[in-house]
């Protein structure tokens, strides 16, 4: 299989950019920077998807995590008024020294395993950017009643956050 | 194109970051964030399976869907969580939080 050099340019960048953006969101010492850093962690991934043809789920991706998601999560920082602005206390050295361990023994093991994995890759020539037309025709013939399930999930979710955050307090 | 391994390994390591966040932090919006880089990575890895194994039927990109509707659900639930402990123990640290320890 051929590599396209400009592909292959913009995977690295975004790549980058990422993985850089992920690990300021798991070791910043201010949360609001770590909600920031997020949003450029949630933008590269929708780059992924323009890289690998999804243009639907990219636009998805922005709409609903970038718009919605985080803004809720901000929300969360304003209600539960954090420190906002102000760093939050170390962790302990060893419990880090651990987390590293055991991110880094999964890492390995994980890219290990998939690396010597034979995938049953198609040719490049079948490959076309997926029409939203398409990504309805899946979700709404193969999957309609996962679907549904997906809408009660969210009316459970919905009525789930409703109640938990109005509780009145003794 | 880009070999599919590429997607898989940089996938990984976004997941492995999200555990390492999972595991150290102690705020719990900063884990609820983690668990978003989890989640990103895991719809990386469907997206990526539905172009390169059957790009004729995009599965993988409704499956990716189906995990952004959860976390948006989650993080409903989640924050009305939260808000709800805050409310009762005046604390949203991992540490203090603790009723059911024994």
């Amino acid at each position: 299989m051929e590599i396209s050099t400009v592909q292959l340019v913009a995977f690295g960048i975004v790549t980058a950019i990422m993985l850089i953006s992920a690990l300021l969101v798991v070791t910043a010492r201010n949360i609001v920077h770590a909600v920031f850093f997020l949003i450029v962690t949630l933008f590269c991934v929708a780059g992924y998807f323009i890289l690998l043809l999804a243009d639907f789920l990219a636009a998805v991706q922005i709409l609903i995590y970038v718009g919605a998601v985080v803004v809720l999560i901000v929300f969360g920082l304003i209600l539960t008024r954090a420190r906002v602005g102000q760093a939050i206390p170390m962790e302990e050295v060893r419990q880090r020294l651990w987390a590293v361990l055991v991110s880094l023994v999964f890492f390995g093991g994980a890219s290990y395993a998939l690396l010597n994995e034979k995938w049953p890759v198609v040719s490049v020539e079948k490959m076309e950017v997926t029409t939203t037309s398409k990504i309805a025709d899946t979700l709404f013939n193969t999957y309609v009643l996962p679907f549904q399930v997906t809408s009660v999930l969210l009316l459970a979710g919905l009525i789930g956050a409703i109640v938990l955050a109005m509780r009145e307090e003794k | 194109m880009i070999p599919l391994p590429y997607y898989l390994i940089a996938s990984t390591a976004l997941l492995s970051v999200g555990i390492f966040g999972v595991l150290t932090r102690k705020h719990v919006i900063q884990i609820l964030l983690s668990v978003e880089l989890i989640l990103n990575a895991v719809t990386i890895n469907f997206v990526a399976f539905s172009l390169y194994i059957i790009p004729e039927r995009p599965i993988g990109q409704v499956f990716a869907i189906f995990v952004i509707t959860f976390a948006a659900a989650k993080v409903g639930v989640g924050l009305a969580i939260i808000l709800a402990i805050y409310k009762s123990l005046r604390t949203a640290n991992i540490e203090d939080i603790r009723l059911l320890k024994w």
